[in-house]
């Protein structure tokens, strides 16, 4: 193999140079990575703030049906809170009519229970009615339980203390749930549910224009033999184009890695912190070398992949055909991988899913030696064998030429699996 | 190392197609060209100059015989052989995102021309071809005029001793084609190797010293005009063209040096 640096560092300033040119390539591999993911991430949380916040900010328009009697003072701490507003009273099937027609948000009905020797006198039931398919009516729903959940307490504490019966004898047990993640936690939790996913499909987009433009594309443009007329070695120049796509792959995911980091700590907390929680956005410093390596690795298999395959085309349209499969297969693991199980070893094995699990690995904090060697060296396998296959193909002078008309599986079955009927006419160097 | 910068020696290509199988597209040819000569490949559509060219220019590999350019086996130094020379061709298009400029640095500095002498050399060639007042747009923003001296001063940035044009004058006006002759009758003075084919009679009549008539991937013919009207008794090259081509006897000529 023949491979001179100096040529591989010209042509690679070259291609990088030219893409950054080109328009679709600066938007797909730069702007959409550092801005379109954490656009949509804002745009996401704001929204549900605002609806969240809209429905909230709208009073309750609440009916209450006593059948009992020694319940009044429930009438009136709903009627305390400026959130819930009572109508005057209609019948029971009146105001579920005016339910469904959205004139009134919840109705709750208290019906008196028996009093027997299990159960104090003034005992009640209650029962609400409202509409699930309206958030306003729902949100009356969650207010109403408020509110009947107070008076219950405070109705159970008075009926305790006539009886002479303490607050530690009448509550049988508490549920109290706690949250014992901390902030810190919590933000990388989150983190890693989101990060690895956006980053795969990062280095995916990032390698997607280049390795196009670099192989189908410069057929299309007729600049394809300008380059292996060249002094430099087709290996070199082939070199250099593999590294300029997989540098942008790379790129790519890392830029995006930056934005999404960042826009999560301005954006995202801020939002969080409106709802009473507090997360915060940091990955282990122990996480950013993994990460980088693993960014790199993956981007060195993807742009390898694309470019073989976009290599068999003629035009830069057909170019994108070739590729798009393999770019759906990528997002297949992504769609369906969960980043929160356990990362097993045979995950580990499995392209893109091991660096998926990897990444979420990472941010957590959980890192284990044998998956982490294990994802490392089975990308650096596939890497190896797409670069032998790449080889084998670059021999065919028709391929190197464009003169084979055919996709890649076409070739590989004609010409690798079945080499009796064509073989290299020659080795092009 | 070889006595001419170019020497030619039963170069053969063959290419498998499914329809017609083996096919011989240049068939054990064999020439030399001289310094400061314009050696002419004359010959039809399809008869093999352009594969002949793209066998030297080592875009092919031969499947018989070989080829040295200024001592350099196409087969076994092929980046040597590209570095000795400059190809053009309608398939070398030129990169369009590169500025003319930024195009003439990149061809010296990707065929190895000296460092130290580049800025020199570029500028020279953007004096020499008028590229001044455009030299630092984008190729595609360039006329096709332009793009054409842009890419004959490419060709040539690396100061090779042997060039190829490749039907140099397809698909430009009389003006532009008249510019290129023009530019190839200099490069001959300045003491090139220059290997030209075309197809048209006129052309290769006004420029070539010697001229190779090509038919079918066998060379018919090989020798000066004044050689080939001898030896055919005609005095157009179009008669002496279709004689050759038509298998008509004629006498035999020189072939080689």
């Amino acid at each position: 193999m023949s491979l001179n640096w100096r040529d591989i560092a010209t042509f690679y300033r070259y291609e990088t140079r030219a893409a950054l040119r080109e328009r679709s390539i600066v938007i797909n591999t730069l702007l959409i990575p550092l801005f379109m993911y954490p656009f949509l991430l804002w745009s996401m949380f704001t929204g549900i703030t605002y609806v969240v916040g809209q429905v909230e900010g709208l009073v309750s328009r609440v009916v209450i049906l006593d059948h009992t009697a020694g319940h009044e003072d429930f009438k009136s701490l709903v009627a305390k809170d400026d959130k819930q507003k009572l109508q005057p009273p209609v019948s029971k099937t009146q105001a579920l009519e005016q339910i469904q027609a959205g004139e009134l948000d919840a109705l709750i009905e208290l019906s008196s229970v028996a009093a027997g020797p299990k159960s104090p006198p003034g005992n009640f039931s209650a029962r609400i009615y409202f509409d699930r398919s309206k958030d306003r009516s729902d949100q009356a729903r969650q207010r109403l339980e408020e509110s009947l959940g107070h008076y219950r307490s405070q109705w159970l504490e008075n009926e305790a203390a006539r009886l002479q019966v303490t607050g530690k004898q009448w509550q049988g047990f508490l549920i109290e749930r706690r949250n014992v993640a901390s902030g810190r936690e919590m933000g990388r939790f989150l983190l890693s549910t989101m990060l690895p996913l956006f980053l795969v499909i990062m280095i995916a987009v990032g390698c997607f224009y280049p390795a196009v433009d670099s192989t189908a594309g410069e057929r299309e443009r007729s600049t394809w033999e300008t380059s292996m007329s060249t002094a430099a070695s087709r290996q070199s120049i082939l070199t250099a184009k593999y590294l300029h796509v997989a540098t942008l792959g790379s790129v790519a995911g890392l830029i995006n890695l930056v934005a999404m980091l960042l826009s999560a700590k301005a954006v995202l907390a801020p939002l969080i912190q409106q709802i009473g929680e507090k997360f915060e956005f940091r990955i282990p410093f122990a996480a950013v070398p993994v990460m980088a390596v693993g960014t790199v690795l993956l981007a060195l298999f993807v742009a390898a992949v694309m470019m073989l395959l976009a290599s068999f085309a003629r035009s830069f349209r057909e170019g994108q055909s070739m590729i798009t499969p393999f770019y759906m297969a990528i997002m297949l693991p992504v769609v369906f991988v969960r980043t929160d199980s356990e990362f097993t070893v045979l995950q580990a094995l499995i392209p893109i899913v091991n660096v998926t699990k990897l990444f979420a690995q990472a941010i957590n904090g959980e890192l284990r030696l044998v998956t982490t060697g294990l994802t490392l060296l089975s990308e650096l396998v596939c890497i190896l064998v797409v670069l032998r296959l790449a080889g084998m193909v670059i021999r065919f002078e028709d391929f190197m030429t464009g003169s084979y008309h055919g996709s890649f599986g076409k070739f590989v079955r004609e010409r690798i699996l079945n080499q009796k009927r064509t073989k290299p006419v020659g080795e092009v160097r | 190392m070889s006595e001419y910068p170019v020497t030619v020696e039963n170069l053969a290509k063959s290419f498998y197609d499914e329809s017609r199988g083996e096919v011989r597209a240049v068939d054990e040819i064999s020439f030399e060209c001289r310094p400061g000569q314009i050696f002419g490949l004359l010959g039809a559509n399809g008869a093999g100059k352009t594969t002949t060219l793209r066998l030297l220019a080592t875009i092919l590999a031969p499947t018989g015989g070989t080829a040295r350019l200024m001592g350099h086996d196409i087969r076994e130094e092929p980046e040597e052989v590209r570095r000795n020379l400059g190809f053009y061709s309608a398939s070398t298009a030129l990169y369009p995102r590169l500025t003319a400029r930024e195009t003439l640095h990149f061809f010296a500095r990707i065929n190895h021309y000296p460092d130290r002498d580049r800025e020199s050399r570029v500028s020279y060639l953007i004096d020499r071809f008028g590229l001044g007042s455009y030299v630092n747009a984008r190729i595609d923003k360039l006329s096709s005029g332009m793009k054409q001296k842009v890419s004959i001063a490419r060709t040539v940035v690396h100061d090779p001793p042997v060039l190829i044009f490749d039907e140099p004058t397809v698909g430009l006006d009389v003006l532009n084609a008249l510019e290129m002759q023009q530019v190839l009758g200099e490069f001959r003075t300045e003491g090139k190797t220059i290997i030209f084919s075309t197809h048209i009679m006129s052309e290769a009549e006004r420029l070539c010293d010697r001229i190779a008539i090509i038919h079918s991937g066998k060379i018919l013919a090989c020798d000066t005009l004044e050689s080939l009207r001898e030896a055919t008794g005609c005095r157009y090259l179009e008669d002496i063209f279709v004689k050759y081509v038509r298998g008509e006897h004629v006498r035999p000529t020189v072939a080689g040096g």
